[in-house]
C-alpha cells in the first residue's frame, strides 16, 4: 500500500476551479457536504490554487469512517421455534455463555459467508430444504413461532438486502435460508469432534476476540 | 489501471464523495478484493466511458455488472472512484 505524507503532490480535480489542478497532501479537517460531520485532521489533498480539500487518499479512509455515526435498524421477523434453537445450539457450542447478541453474530456471520460466495442459487436451494422442513412438520403437531428481534448496522443490513436481492427470497425467507446453513454445519455428522465444520472453529475465534 | 490502484492501495476518493454513505468502498462497506473482483469480471459491454459531469476533458468510467456499479476517473498518477455502489 502506498502511504502518502504531508507536503507530496498529486493531480486532482477541483470542482471550485473547475479543472485538473496541482494538489498537495496535508492534514485538515474535512467537512462534508452532507453535513452529518467532520472528520478532524486527516491527510488529504488540497487544491493549491483555492484550497478546498480536493482528494482523500485510501490510507486516511479507516479515520474518516470513524466519523460516521453508527446506523441501527431493527430486524424482525417471525421464525418457528427450531429455527431459533439451531442458532442457540451454534451460539453454546461457541461460548459458554450465550445471549441474544451470540444469535446475532452467528447470522451475521453465515449471512457474511453467504454473501462472500455470491451464490444466489445455495441460498434458494436452502429456502426451498426449509420449505420442505415445514411440509415434514406438518404432520407432527404444531410447531410455535417465535420472534427474532434485534437491532443490527447497516453494514449487516445491507448485506442481508444484498442476499434478498440476489435470491429473490422475502426477508424472513433469507434469514431462514441463512439458518438452514448453520443448521447442515451442527447437525452434520462431524458436527462435534476433531472434525468439526471450520466454520464452528472460525466462529468460536470470532467470538472470543469479540468478548476479549 | 484501477484494479492496480486498488490492489497497490494508492487509490484516492473525491473529497465531496468521500462521505457519501452509498460510496461503499469509502464507507469500508466493500473491500478493495471484492470491488477488484468485479472489475475482472466485466468485458468490453460492461464498461462505458462518459465525460465528467463538470470538468471537461476527463471521461469517467462505468462499469456495470451483477448489480455492481463502479465510477472510476484517472488524472494522472492518481485513481479516484467516484462511486462504488450495489
Amino acid at each position: 500500500m502506498r502511504f502518502y505524507e504531508a507536503g507530496d503532490k498529486t493531480k486532482a480535480l477541483c470542482e471550485d476551479c473547475g479543472a485538473v489542478v496541482e494538489a498537495v497532501y496535508g492534514y485538515h479537517d474535512v467537512a462534508f457536504d452532507d453535513g452529518v460531520g467532520i472528520a478532524k485532521g486527516i491527510l488529504a489533498a488540497a487544491c493549491r490554487e483555492c484550497g478546498t480539500v480536493v482528494a482523500i487518499p485510501a490510507q486516511s479512509l479507516p479515520a474518516l469512517r470513524r466519523t460516521r455515526p453508527v446506523v441501527d435498524v431493527p430486524l424482525e421477523v417471525e421464525l418457528p421455534a427450531p429455527d431459533l434453537e439451531i442458532l442457540d445450539a451454534v451460539s453454546s457450542r461457541v461460548v459458554s455463555r450465550p445471549t441474544t447478541r451470540h444469535r446475532k453474530m452467528v447470522l451475521a456471520y453465515y449471512a457474511l459467508l453467504l454473501a462472500s460466495r455470491g451464490d444466489a442459487g445455495a441460498v434458494i436451494s436452502a429456502a426451498a430444504q426449509v420449505l420442505a422442513l415445514d411440509e415434514q412438520r406438518k404432520g407432527k403437531g404444531g410447531v410455535p413461532k417465535k420472534r427474532l428481534s434485534f437491532r443490527i448496522s447497516d453494514e449487516f443490513d445491507a448485506t442481508l438486502h444484498g442476499l434478498m436481492e440476489e435470491s429473490g427470497l422475502k426477508k424472513s425467507a433469507t434469514v431462514r435460508a441463512i439458518i438452514q446453513f448453520v443448521r447442515e454445519d451442527v447437525t452434520g455428522p462431524d458436527a462435534i469432534g476433531a472434525n468439526e465444520p471450520s466454520t464452528i472453529t472460525e466462529l468460536r475465534r470470532v467470538a472470543q476476540t469479540m468478548s476479549a | 489501471m484501477a484494479r492496480d490502484a486498488l490492489e497497490s492501495g494508492s487509490y484516492a476518493i473525491p473529497a465531496r464523495k468521500a462521505a457519501d454513505a452509498e460510496n461503499l468502498l469509502a464507507t469500508g462497506a466493500v473491500t478493495e478484493v471484492q470491488v477488484i473482483a468485479v472489475l475482472d469480471k466485466c468485458m468490453g459491454q460492461h464498461h462505458q466511458r462518459k465525460p465528467h459531469h463538470s470538468i471537461a476533458g476527463v471521461d469517467v468510467h462505468v462499469f456495470s455488472r451483477d448489480g455492481w456499479y463502479i465510477k472510476v476517473y484517472f488524472v494522472d498518477p492518481q485513481t479516484f472512484f467516484l462511486s462504488v455502489h450495489r
